[in-house]
């Protein structure tokens, strides 16, 4: 009688293996559509690459890539394709002990879910048509749901006296464009006649003198968190898609082409530096990693520098060219050996986000600014700030650092910048509160021109002649149609220039009436 | 005659009552909720709650069966969910019908054609705090989590604002691409969220958040309305087990206007036998008597009362001369309660003093109470008994743990000078609000001014406003320290203006030498402010909901004039619910010291009367325990009745609870016939009459007796613990006390002039405060007999007594 149910149990056994053989030919679960949402459901909350070194959370065990799963941990895997009997994947989640069964904690997974687990790793873990590193993302970043923007952006000037005009004339150029992307990352080209500006998905680099664009690079996937500029062809674009991954790309502007795509980070790259020699480049990303590329050598992987515990968000190099400055979200600053990626020195004395560094020329000393709105001066051998500079009611989003001028500008988020020398962090000029929060600034090589990109999408240049400074343009890229650049500026005695998609829906307003636009075109 | 009728009725009604289940389908009225709506801007649009009613007088919900019609569809028209939905500014009519059956409701519209503006403060934190974004365990803990931290429950529009929109670069928001914002992908697990999935994809809330970035994230503004009311419809239901009952909240702006905000209002049930309720709001009925279900929004809090009855109404006839048993009586009624029979005179006898002045009553006080022949004996024992000495004892013991005076705090002195002030007052029966202000603006030296030591205990103005709001008026302010209060209006606002009363007092080392020289002294400065953090601003005093008040002399008068003021509405109703609490075992509201508007008592008439009455007889503490001491609510039996056994909120029985570690104590010494050794105590000194908790004792500190670190009457220990029993049944300290050589067993059992049955008796009386029946008789005798010798036998049986339920609760 026990035989014979034990033979029904084992045709049972046989039916369901080969029906599942079946399944699994005909429509076996992959790894992009099936199985990465289930693991991101139950989870990669704790197994995920940011947590592997966090092992009393992830336990070292990592599950948000394929690589990572194949991994396992500490030597050990965790799967073997073909056979989820002997994976401990599929096995730990059916423990009748609570202290053994993943999720921890948690009620487990349903019947359903572990038999999609199960059935793909008996596929051998098929990777499906997305792959398997978090950069090949589901998440499309569509860019075809773009609602309509509906806010005016108004740019003011004050236009000098034409004939028969008795006073001064002040007016304005509107257009329907808001809200626009913030910009989030300036960068000027070594001879200062250029201007690189990044916002979401886009960067244009407009040529100052004509005050219109020269380059576009409007296929960038994500925020632009960072740009170098660095010898007026190459423009390196650090970025990428929050919580999915973070992207630095090489452009040649001459010729348009991608010269090199460094992927890895698994969130945006907010800071990217040139090492002193330019043959390699430090990236600062918000998944807490600083990484280290080796330009001369593309088949090296990156070293990987895992001592912040939150977003990292600047990083410059020391003048040897031997370690960085890292600060972050930690309320850290770090110098890290980058041969050995230890940690040389670790500043303390911010009591919240350190958001940006700047190095004095010599190298002997540094500032930093962050969320408390303090500047902070360190010298880069003691482990305590020498100076504190108050003055900003708001973070301090950006540092930016002429060397040769000798001079370090501001980026606030109460609206305003300021200038400061770079030797003695003397103040030397403030811009006033531009109304909204500021987060980048850059400074030309000779300290002669000032940019400042906010929230509100608008780029101000300001030209500063010592404790003078005055607006010169403001520059508008609304992103309207990705398909299609479109720009304006408007210079500050009102002259405006405009791409043609964009002439017919501006407005130009004087004395509290419409009047001639006075548009030049592409 | 009367009663027969009644059964009469009951018949019948019972026969009909098949045939009106039936006819409960074809409704007689109908009772919409809202009676009137007003829809204010394009975006407004307001549910409502149909109750029909049949010819039996049975009423059911019946939103979802009822038709909802608009009188004019270019005001307004019904939405597919049954919502009014604005088109055109002006007046109209919904005619909502059931069978026929026709009921109107006004519905007023206005701006229906301004632009839809989302707004952040009104229309996203409420989604946001629905959500649980930003509840304490995810991004509204101290530190935020994952680097994104809002304020707790959304009660800081502009930080929170700047953190979602601008703060890490703006990462969190793509206005301009508004469904790629990490704001939506993260909830929605399109990637990955250490919080799960909290928001689907394809929700009203999903596309509110879409519409308000798409607009360009507007931040709030300054002179944006704020909800200053919420209203549940319906406000109260009487329903019975597994009925369901939608509900509608509607909140009225500082600007006029008001909103249906149900769908963004959290809500909980105060009661979760009676009733659930999920966060559509629909009500479920599970199981007899009364809850409250709270909804939120805002930070303001409104309720609906749910009653189930426990059966039909109860008859029962009662002299109803005191307003306790009139309104007790009368939520009786509503519930279909009926009270237990009335305690014997015994049983009175030893409840009143236990609970009164901690002390059991002697034989001798017992016999004589049972001799007494006339009506109105339990009356004249009541003042008898608030009389003795024992009560300034046991309420100094009682408020001494509230007031926690202790020497470890106060240095030996102190603690005894403010101990000798408790006593003063009780002694004195002193007025309540006169204790109020001695305390509140009490200063000079801590060892020769008892209530300055009220300043050592507490000396912050942090919490000296905790203490004061707590103690006095039963308000736990704690919360508002560090944010809004989730559940009532006040905020840190609130918490730092009442603590500024309290920012001027000052502590000094007097000049004088000798033995109690060179001691702090409590006065009062010229200067000092209190600040508010957050804002920074310097506050000035301010009572919690009143306006601010101030003194030239001395800031602490004007707090005293306020907390004694007839008017406030805590402090007479928190000594009311204390001392109901003390002598019933459970307050009207519980637990005994959080009075707010979202923990209402279970009987808010009876709350109220008490508190009136306490003002009217002048603050008088003794005429409040003699106004519950002589209700017949407290007169009654603990044996449960079949009907009302199920009862613990509404006093249909007295429910009993274990004595005190001190009375309990002082217990076992009086019915032993022994005393403590507390040291510099004399001896004989009663556990009760102890000044402080310093006094060493296994026993007291096994049955829970408080430290008085905090101010709460729940420091005091009540959970039973295995450490208890066995101090009773086998301690060497009780054992030492039964078998003492004079103690009371040896000198009862020694003296042959009294016999087993008196031997008996008196062991009765003395423990369980009555006379053993003839059967407890005949079982001790043959115990007594079969024992070695007499003395062992009475031993055996004072144990026993002693390890019972009877002797070691108050019942």
């Amino acid at each position: 009688m026990a035989a014979m149910h034990t033979k029904l149990v084992l045709a049972t056994l046989v039916g369901w293996v080969s029906l599942a053989a079946a399944a699994a030919a005909d429509d076996s679960p992959d790894y992009g559509s099936d199985v990465r949402p289930l693991l991101r459901a139950r989870c990669t909350v704790c197994h995920s690459e940011k947590n592997r070194s966090k092992v009393e959370i992830s336990g070292g065990l990592v599950l948000d890539s394929i690589e990572g799963i194949r991994r396992g941990v500490g030597g050990k895997a965790v799967v073997k394709p073909g056979d989820p009997g002997k994976s401990s994947l599929i096995t730990r989640l059916s423990e009748t002990d609570e202290d053994l069964r993943m999720p921890r904690d948690a009620d487990p997974l349903a019947e359903a879910e572990r038999e999609l687990l199960r059935r793909w790793v008996e596929a051998g873990l098929p990777a499906g048509g997305v792959g398997g590193t978090p950069s090949d993302e589901s998440v499309e970043v569509g860019r075809s749901s773009r609602p309509a923007r509906t806010g005016t952006v108004s740019i003011s000037y004050d236009r000098p006296l034409e004939k028969n005009e008795s006073k001064p004339v002040s007016g304005t150029i509107r257009l329907v464009a808001a809200p626009m992307p913030p910009v989030t990352a300036l960068a000027f080209s070594p001879d200062g006649g250029r201007l690189a500006v990044g916002s979401h998905g886009r960067v244009v680099v407009w040529d100052l003198p004509k005050l219109e664009p020269a380059h576009f690079v409007d296929d960038f996937p994500g925020m632009v968190g960072s740009l170098l500029f660095p010898d007026g062809d190459r423009l390196v674009i650090g970025g990428g898609r929050p919580a999915i991954e973070g992207v630095v790309e090489i452009r040649r502007l001459s010729s348009g082409k991608l010269e090199r795509r460094l992927t890895g980070h698994d969130d945006v790259v907010a800071a990217v530096a040139l090492r002193p020699d330019g043959r390699a480049l430090a990236t600062a990303s918000f998944d807490q990693t600083v990484r280290f590329w080796d330009l001369t050598d593309a088949a090296t992987a990156p070293k990987v520098f895992r001592g912040h515990s939150d977003f990292v968000h600047d990083v410059v190099w020391m003048p040897d060219g031997r370690s960085v400055l890292s600060c972050s979200k930690d309320r850290s600053i770090k110098r890290i050996d980058v041969e050995s990626l230890k940690e040389t020195m670790t500043y303390s004395g911010h009591d919240s986000d350190v958001l940006s560094l700047a190095l004095r020329t010599d190298g002997k000393e540094f500032v930093s600014g962050g969320i408390d709105s303090q500047l902070r001066i360190w010298s880069v051998d003691s482990e305590k700030s020498t100076k504190r500079l108050s003055g900003h009611s708001g973070p301090i989003h950006q540092l930016a650092s002429s060397r040769s001028a000798g001079l370090t500008a501001t980026a606030s988020g109460d609206g305003s910048a300021r200038l400061f020398r770079g030797d003695s962090w003397a103040p030397e000029a403030t811009i006033p509160n531009l109304g909204e929060w500021q987060y980048a600034a850059a400074l030309d090589a000779d300290g002669k021109t000032l940019a400042l990109g906010g929230w509100d999408g608008l780029t101000r240049v300001w030209k500063l002649d010592g404790k003078k400074q005055r607006l010169a343009a403001t520059l508008v890229q609304p992103t309207l149609d990705p398909s299609k650049p479109d720009w304006l500026s408007v210079a500050a005695d009102g002259r405006a220039r405009a791409s043609a998609v964009l002439i017919p829906t501006i407005r130009r307003v004087e004395g509290g009436t419409d009047v001639e636009p006075r548009l030049k075109g592409e | 005659m009367r009663e027969s009728v009644g059964r009469i009725l009951a018949i019948s009604s019972l026969a009909l009552s098949p045939a009106l289940c039936s006819a409960a389908e074809k409704p007689q009225e109908l009772q919409v909720f809202p009676s009137a709506v007003r829809l204010e801007g394009p975006e407004a649009s307001h549910g409502l709650v149909v109750v029909s009613v049949d010819a039996a007088g049975r009423s059911r919900d019946a939103t979802d069966s009822a038709r909802i019609r608009s009188s004019n569809p270019a005001i307004f028209v019904v939405d597919a969910t049954g919502r009014l939905a604005p088109r055109g500014d002006g007046k109209a009519e919904a005619i909502v019908s059931i069978d026929g059956v026709e009921s109107r409701v006004s519905v007023e519209v206005r701006g229906a054609s301004l632009p839809r503006v989302v707004s952040f403060r009104r229309e996203i934190e409420p989604v946001l705090t629905k959500l649980g974004c930003n509840q304490g365990a995810c991004h509204g803990s101290q530190h935020g989590k994952g680097g994104f931290k809002l304020s707790l429950l959304g009660f800081e529009p502009e930080p929170d604002h700047a953190a979602i929109v601008k703060s890490a670069e703006g990462r969190r928001v793509t206005p301009f691409a508004p469904a790629e914002s990490l704001l939506l992908l993260k909830p929605t697990l399109r990637v990955g969220h250490g919080g799960g999935k909290k928001l689907e994809p394809d929700s009203d809330e999903h596309r509110l958040i879409e519409l308000w970035l798409a607009q360009g994230a507007p931040g709030p503004s300054a002179n944006e309305p704020e909800v200053t009311r919420l209203s549940v419809h319906p406000p109260r239901r009487r329903l019975e087990p597994g009925e369901t009952q939608r509900l509608v909240v509607t909140a009225e702006f500082t600007d006029g206007a008001t909103r249906d905000v149900t769908s963004t209002t959290k809500f909980d049930t105060l009661g979760e036998a009676v009733a659930t309720v999920d966060s559509a709001g629909r009500v479920r009925i599970l199981g007899a008597g009364e809850t409250n279900i709270l909804a939120r929004h805002r930070g303001r809090a409104a309720m609906s009362l749910f009653t189930v009855p426990y059966g039909p109404e109860r008859r029962f006839e009662w002299n109803l001369s005191n307003p306790i048993d009139r309104l007790a009586a009368a939520k009786w009624r509503e519930l279909g309660l009926a009270p237990s029979e009335p305690c014997t005179d015994t049983e009175f006898l030893r409840r009143a003093m236990l609970d009164a002045i901690g002390t059991l009553p002697t034989p001798q006080e017992i016999e004589a109470f049972l001799a007494d022949r006339s009506p109105d004996k339990r009356t004249k024992i009541v003042d008898a008994i608030l009389d003795r000495p024992e009560y300034v004892d046991y309420w100094t013991l009682k408020w001494g743990d509230l007031l926690r005076i202790e020497r470890q705090k106060l240095g030996m002195p102190g603690m005894l000078a403010f101990n000798l002030w408790l006593r003063e007052s009780f002694r004195d029966n002193r007025r309540f609000d006169r204790m109020i202000e001695e305390l509140v603006t009490a200063q000079g030296s801590i060892y020769s001014r008892g209530p300055a030591n009220y300043f050592r205990v507490a000396s912050s103005p942090d919490d000296l406003a905790e203490t004061t709001a707590q103690v006095f008026m039963g308000v736990r302010l704690q919360c508002a320290k560090c944010h809004h209060h989730p559940f009532e209006s006040y905020g840190q606002d609130d918490y730092y203006g009442l603590a500024a009363y309290f920012a001027r007092i000052r502590t000094k080392n007097s000049q004088e030498f000798g033995l109690f020289g060179r001691e702090q002294v409590i006065y009062t400065a010229k200067t000092g402010e209190v600040r508010q953090p957050r804002s920074g601003k310097v506050m000035a005093p301010k009572p919690l909901s009143a306006e601010p008040s101030d003194d030239p002399v001395d800031r602490r008068r004007a707090l005293a004039r306020w907390l004694t003021d007839p008017k406030n509405p805590w402090t007479a109703r928190s000594v009311a619910n204390r001392y109901w609490g003390a002598f019933f075992s459970s307050g009207l509201v519980n637990p005994i010291d959080d009075l707010r508007e979202t923990n209402p008592p279970s009987n808010p008439a009876l709350l109220d009367a008490l508190a009136d009455s306490f003002i009217a007889s002048g603050f008088d503490l003794k005429a409040l325990m003699r106004l519950i001491m002589s209700s017949r609510v407290y007169q009654l039996s603990s044996i449960p009745t079949p009907e009302n056994r199920l009862d613990r909120r509404w006093f249909t029985h007295y429910l009993p609870r274990r004595l005190g570690a001190e009375v309990l104590l002082d217990a076992v010494n009086a019915a032993t016939d022994s005393t403590e050794d507390f040291k510099l105590r004399p001896d004989g000194t009663r556990a009760i009459s102890l000044p402080d908790p310093e006094y060493k004792s296994t026993f007291l500190d096994t049955f829970g007796r408080p430290v008085r670190a905090i101010a709460c009457e729940c420091e005091r220990g009540t959970e039973p613990n295995l450490a208890q029993a066995l101090a009773l049944m086998n301690s060497e300290e009780i054992n030492a006390k039964l078998a003492a050589p004079k103690g009371r067993v040896a000198r009862l059992a020694g003296d042959r002039t009294i016999d087993d049955q008196q031997l008996i008796r008196t062991l009765y009386l003395l423990t369980f405060s009555r006379p053993p029946d003839p059967e407890e008789i005949e079982v001790a005798t043959k115990a007594i007999r079969a024992a070695p010798d007499r003395a062992q036998g009475a031993q055996d049986l004072l144990w026993g007594l002693l390890n019972s339920k009877e002797f070691l609760f108050n019942h």
